[in-house]
């Protein structure tokens, strides 16, 4: 049995709105682009745009020691947004996030509510996915913030491709 | 894969979070402190390059 995708957001096609009670949206801040003679040509402006993702570089992670319950401290780093409202979809269903990556190097990511930091993933270059499920549809905002490996000076390098939601 | 489960319990929390306000929540002395461990990192990467 196949399950249709509810919604499937990229850089490019980011928002998804039926009505105010059925919509999910993402923003991305602090992406970043190298030169097109410089690594590979998906590192570059044209390349993302092409292949509709967004890169991720070390050279501009969060510092994995700030508070990011405090929700204004997210605000000045670089992150996903994902912004959704799903309630007129039913009271007694569930919500299934497939996050796609493809990552150059060793990359973590921190994941938060408002006021709580829900979880953790690393995103390594033999995945492209990682799964948040969801208890219900009410509306909710959750952060994935590009955070530094254990040196201060090192994160990752990769791409985000997109969210795609499953209500089931 | 990685799979993270998120409550009902937790999305209420957050709904109700959202109403503080933004700019009492950042933390600008933390941001601060990693502006100058970076530096203080890249100042001694740079010398033990130069040597």
């Amino acid at each position: 049995m196949t399950v249709e995708a509810t919604f499937k957001l990229t850089p490019k096609e980011s928002q998804y709105y039926i009505a105010d009670n059925n919509r999910a949206s993402i923003t991305v801040c602090g992406t970043y682009f190298w030169p097109h003679y410089f690594k590979e040509y998906e590192g570059s402006f044209e390349g993302q745009y092409k292949m509709d993702q967004v890169m991720f570089s070390h050279y501009h992670i969060a510092d994995s020691k700030i508070d990011y319950t405090k929700w204004g401290n997210i605000t000045l780093v670089p992150h996903i947004e994902l912004n959704y409202d799903l309630t007129d979809l039913g009271t007694d269903k569930d919500l299934s996030l497939v996050i796609g990556f493809q990552a150059w190097s060793e990359s973590r990511i921190l994941i938060f509510s408002r006021n709580e930091q829900l979880g953790e993933t690393k995103l390594l270059p033999e995945d492209n996915q990682f799964l948040i499920e969801v208890e219900c549809l009410a509306p909710m905002e959750i952060f994935f913030i590009h955070v530094n490996n254990e040196d201060i000076r090192h994160g990752g390098n990769w791409f985000f491709k997109g969210i795609t939601g499953f209500v089931v | 894969m990685t799979i993270i489960r998120i409550t009902a319990e937790q999305v209420l929390n957050a709904q109700k979070a959202k109403e503080k306000s933004i700019m009492e929540d950042i933390d600008f002395q933390a941001f601060e402190e990693h502006r100058l461990r970076s530096k203080e990192i890249i100042t001694k990467q740079s010398k033990k390059e130069a040597k």
